[in-house]
This record gives structure tokens, C-alpha cells and sequence, in this order.
């Protein structure tokens, strides 16, 4: 049964709109313009257990907002939320209390004492078991390598270490739904394997797992679906391979002769343009094979390098992200 | 655990924080000096004039340092209350939504100043030295009077945070107007209640009862006239006060919970 179910959400926001400088802020005491922001419009897809699913859209299409319909933290206006069978905002204490929720660009660490502090606070919130928090503890610590961490007050950590205890403190109460808004931000990239490395563990012992991101690698590394979101209304909803032949269906092979050669064109690709030695050939699947092309240009020269990718992902949401505003 | 029991943990980790920056004494004396600086007016203006027809300053300093205690208690124990419009707009708030506590305790919990605790002695050094002056002995219904009459003052204070909390769910602007209610409030009881003009008497009796846990209680233990039962007003009035705020904030997390901040 699926564990996240929306049916129909829909959340507007009124913004009120104000002049800037003295006579606008006087004005703005008296009356008000609102505009009214769409950030969830028509919203239905479901989720099972166990899935990892990247949430993806650009910069205020209504990712945060889904995440906290989701989370309890708003209502909708219309339409329904259900997470395992409960209506968050009606039933919030049972709700959160199997729910996890990591924020990137916000700690729920406290800043000035060790990080243990914090995660004994959090197993007096949480109402967990001494012995079940010391065997979770000692379980998500050894798989963060975070033990040397406990014990330095939350200040002094990197925003690395921080990020490895953000987590840990998340799933202290061992939540059966994990949501991450902006895990990675600001990471570096070894940090960044790691956490990856960890949240595909964790999500391998059962946990459902909802990632908001920027950072298309998070998607491509953990992702087997990818939801895509922009101004307030769902626009995608599939694995990657199915978003990149609906979105991005061209390949492209890359190529470096030994020598020159001249010009050419090649039958079946959409494209084909040099630069100097180096050749880039743009091509549907569906109307050309690689190997026959790849055979092709090895008939004009040796080749000393050849590749065969796929549109980059990040273009391929810019992409995306470009249609939406049009 | 028990709600308390977790309110207290918190409060322990606050005060760990706090150890860990070695200039809190510094703040605890400057809070003690604006305290003990506070009721010089009133000394000032008795010692001048003397009594103001049957009132002394040990009346005066009596009422204003039961308010005193109450609202150090308050301020105390609900710090996170006076921080309010803060914790909304920094998304500390939704962090309480995510949490499986009561929204009150969590907010009450979420700060704490150790340094209010000037406020607290300085109230109760104030009572005692005034009650020893008005000569009167307390007998077990008095002291529990007294009792009940600071437990109405910590719930009318607590109701006054609520109310500002609360309006912080639906502006940011800032709430400063609520300080009429706390720290203004105890400053109304440096005159004597019968030379307030009487809508002013009759605002501070029944819409803010403040009269009720410290002019009434303190009239009836130290026999100034008014009747010895209306003492006992303090804690129904308080906790009257205190729910309706209570309904208030709770409309509000209502609201904010549709809108969003």
C-alpha cells in the first residue's frame, strides 16, 4: 500500500505586494494588494514504501510548500494529503512521530553544547528507549563515521560534520519516512559521496526516502524516480530514463581523429560539428544506430577517442526549467 | 517522559549553553541593577511626601513586588513566548510543528535567560522586606492566598506572552504594545488603585486583572479594607485570562498553519 498518497492538492499563498521606500510602507498599513501564488496546483502522485524519489523544480515552483503539506507543517487548501494512512495536520503528534525531516539550510542541533546533548534531547522528544537509541546511535554513527564528532559542540563542526549529526538526528526516532530539502548544499564533494553513500543504505533497510535538490548528481546517484515540479503543477513524473526520452532523447558521440580530415556529413544524425580534429555528432536513437555511425566515422580516419553520452542532466533541467517560463 | 520532566531538560540545556559564555554574571548583575533601580521613583516620592492618606511605600513596594515575582516567574519559565515573532520568522516554529510535543511547551521551553532570574529574587526580596513592614502575621490561609495570588500573576503574565505570540501569527510587525500588559502592568501598581481614574480601576480588575492577584490578595492579608474573600480572585482570574490567550494563540497557529509564514 502506498505510503504517501496526495489526491488533488492545491495551496495558494497570498503575497502582499508593497512600494518600496517611506510613502509605500505608510500606504501599505492601510491597505493592501495581495497577488495570489499558485504553489500546488492539481498535485496527485503516490508513493510506496521504500521508494527514493528526487523532487526536483526550479526556485519557488512550490517544492517546499509540497514538502510541508507533507510534513504537517500546512494545510492544503483543497485536495487531500494521506502519509501511512493519517491526515498529517489533523493527526500531528502520531504523525511526526514516524516522520523524519532534514532540512539543509536549517539545524535542529543545538548550537552552543556537544552534539550528544542535542541527540539525548531529541530521545526525550522522541520518547525512544534508552536501549533502542544506544543501538540506533551506534548504528548510524558507524555507518556516518561520526563517533569522534559527538562530543564538539555543534559550532565548531564543518558543515560536513554538521550535515552527518543533521541526520543522524533525524532518524534518532527511527522514522519511516525520511524528507531531505537541499541535503547537499554547499557540501564538498567528498562529504557529498558519503552522505549519498549513507541515505542509499538507509534507504536500502526500508526507509522511503523524499529528496528536494539542485544538485542533479544527488539525482542521478540515488534517484530510481524523479518528480518534476514548476509553478505550483506537476510536470513529470517518471524514472530518469523516461524523463530523458520524453525531455533530452539526443546522444551524442564525441570523437577526436589522428588527422585532419575533411568536412562531412553523416546519414541519420542530426548534427554533426567539427573543431579542428574533434567532431561532435547529435542523434536520435529511434533513427540511428551508434555502432553504424560509430563505424562511419572510423571509415573517415583513425580515431584516437571516441564516447557515446547522454545530454547532460543539468542541461537537460535547465532545459526544462526554460520551457516552464515560456 | 512527561511533559515537565522533558520542560526541565531543556531548561538544562539551555543553562549548559549559557555556562559556556563566561560573561553571564555580567548579565545576571546588569539585569539585577535595572531591577533594583526600578522601584527608586516610588521610594524617592514617599520619602518626600510620606504617606499618600493611608498609603505607605511598603504598600506600594508590597503589590509591586508580588507583580514582580510573578512576572520574573513568567518571564522565567515562558522566555521563548517573548521571542515569538522570531521563532516564526526564522522557521523555528515549523521545527515544533515537526516534533511530537505540545506546541505550548515546546515554544515555553525553546529559550531561556538565566539572568531574569534578577527579577525573580529582587520580586521576592521585595515582598518579604514589604510584608515584614506592614507588621501583619501571616496565618496558613494567608500564606496560601499569597501562594494562589502569585500562581494567578504567573498565569496572567504567561496569557500576556500568549497574546502577543499569537498576534505574531498574523503580522510581522512588532508587538511592543503587549509590554502595557507585562512591564507596564506593574508599574500601574506604584499608584495606590483608589487614585486610578475608575475606568482605568475597572480595566485592570476585570480585563487585566492585575488588581487581582496583587492589590486584592495584599489588601486581605494585610487588612486594608477590601473584602478578605475577593483575595482568593487571583488564581480564577488569572487562569481565565490565561485561556482566553491560550484560545487565541492556538486560532493562530491555526492560521499560520493555512497560510504559511
Amino acid at each position: 500500500m502506498a505510503q504517501i498518497v496526495l489526491q488533488h492538492v492545491r495551496k495558494t499563498y497570498r503575497v502582499s505586494k508593497r512600494k518600496p521606500g517611506m510613502l509605500g510602507a505608510l500606504k501599505g498599513a492601510f491597505t493592501r494588494e495581495t497577488t495570489q501564488i499558485r504553489a500546488a496546483d492539481d498535485i496527485s502522485f503516490s508513493i510506496e514504501p521504500g521508494e527514493l524519489v528526487g523532487y526536483i523544480g526550479p526556485n519557488g515552483a512550490g517544492k517546499s510548500t509540497t514538502v510541508k503539506m507533507m510534513s504537517g507543517i500546512l494545510v492544503p487548501d483543497a485536495g487531500e494529503v494521506r502519509i501511512l494512512g493519517r491526515i498529517p495536520h489533523k493527526q500531528r503528534k502520531e504523525h511526526v512521530s514516524h516522520i523524519g525531516v532534514v532540512f539543509g539550510q536549517r539545524s535542529q542541533l543545538w548550537w552552543d553544547t556537544p552534539v550528544m546533548d542535542s541527540f539525548h534531547l531529541l530521545r526525550d522528544i522522541y520518547r525512544v528507549r534508552e536501549s533502542d537509541f544506544k543501538r540506533r546511535l551506534e548504528e548510524l554513527t558507524g555507518m556516518l563515521d561520526a563517533q569522534a564528532l559527538l562530543h564538539v559542540p555543534v559550532r565548531q563542526l564543518s558543515l560536513g560534520q554538521r550535515m552527518k549529526c543533521e541526520l543522524i538526528a533525524a532518524l534518532l526516532h527511527d522514522p519511516e519516512i525520511l524528507f531531505l530539502d537541499e541535503p547537499t548544499i554547499g557540501l564538498d564533494a567528498v562529504t557529498k559521496l558519503n552522505l549519498r553513500a549513507f541515505l542509499r543504505a538507509h534507504n536500502q533497510k526500508g526507509v522511503t526516502m523524499v529528496l528536494t535538490t539542485h544538485d542533479m548528481d544527488d539525482i542521478s546517484a540515488l534517484c530510481s524516480r524523479v518528480m518534476v515540479i514548476g509553478k505550483g503543477r506537476l510536470l513529470f513524473d517518471g524514472d530518469m530514463g523516461e524523463m530523458r526520452r520524453r525531455y533530452a532523447p539526443a546522444r551524442v558521440i564525441k570523437a577526436r581523429f589522428e588527422a585532419d580530415v575533411a568536412p562531412f556529413a553523416l546519414e541519420g544524425a542530426q548534427s554533426v560539428e567539427m573543431d579542428g580534429r574533434a567532431v561532435k555528432v547529435t542523434f536520435l536513437p529511434e533513427q540511428a544506430h551508434a555502432d553504424a555511425l560509430i563505424a562511419s566515422l572510423a571509415s573517415r580516419g583513425s580515431l584516437a577517442d571516441l564516447t557515446v553520452e547522454d545530454t547532460d542532466v543539468e542541461q537537460l533541467v535547465a532545459d526544462m526549467y526554460k520551457e516552464m517560463d515560456r | 517522559m512527561n511533559g515537565v520532566r522533558l520542560y526541565f531538560r531543556y531548561i538544562r540545556l539551555h543553562f549548559l549553553s549559557q555556562l559556556q559564555y563566561t560573561l553571564w554574571p555580567m548579565a545576571l548583575l546588569a539585569t539585577a541593577l535595572f531591577v533594583a533601580t526600578d522601584p527608586l521613583d516610588a521610594l524617592l516620592m514617599f520619602d518626600r511626601f510620606g504617606a499618600i492618606g493611608e498609603w505607605t511605600a511598603s504598600r506600594i513596594l508590597l503589590m509591586y513586588g508580588m507583580a514582580l515575582f510573578a512576572f520574573g516567574l513568567a518571564e522565567l519559565f515562558a522566555r521563548g513566548l517573548d521571542f515569538f515573532p522570531q521563532l516564526v520568522r526564522g522557521g523555528e516554529f515549523d521545527r515544533m510543528l515537526l516534533r511530537p510535543r505540545s506546541l505550548l511547551l515546546q515554544s515555553m521551553a525553546t529559550r531561556f535567560h538565566l539572568n531574569r532570574l534578577a527579577r525573580v529574587i529582587g520580586g521576592l526580596a521585595l515582598l518579604i522586606v514589604s510584608l515584614r513592614a506592614q507588621g501583619v502575621a501571616l496565618g496558613v490561609m494567608d500564606l496560601a492566598m499569597l501562594a494562589l495570588a502569585i500562581l494567578g500573576g504567573i498565569l496572567f503574565y504567561v496569557g500576556a506572552f500568549l497574546l502577543a505570540a499569537g498576534v505574531a501569527f498574523f503580522t510581522i510587525a512588532s508587538v511592543e504594545w503587549v509590554n502595557v500588559l507585562t512591564n507596564g502592568s506593574y508599574q500601574a501598581l506604584k499608584v495606590p488603585p483608589q487614585y486610578l481614574p475608575p475606568w482605568l480601576r475597572g480595566a485592570i480588575t476585570f480585563v487585566f486583572p492585575i488588581l487581582a492577584y496583587a492589590y486584592y490578595p495584599a489588601s486581605a492579608i494585610c487588612g486594608w479594607g477590601e473584602p478578605y474573600a475577593l483575595g482568593f480572585a487571583a488564581l480564577p482570574a488569572g487562569a481565565a485570562f490565561f485561556a482566553l490567550c491560550y484560545a487565541f494563540w492556538r486560532f493562530g497557529v491555526r492560521h499560520y498553519k493555512s497560510t504559511g509564514s
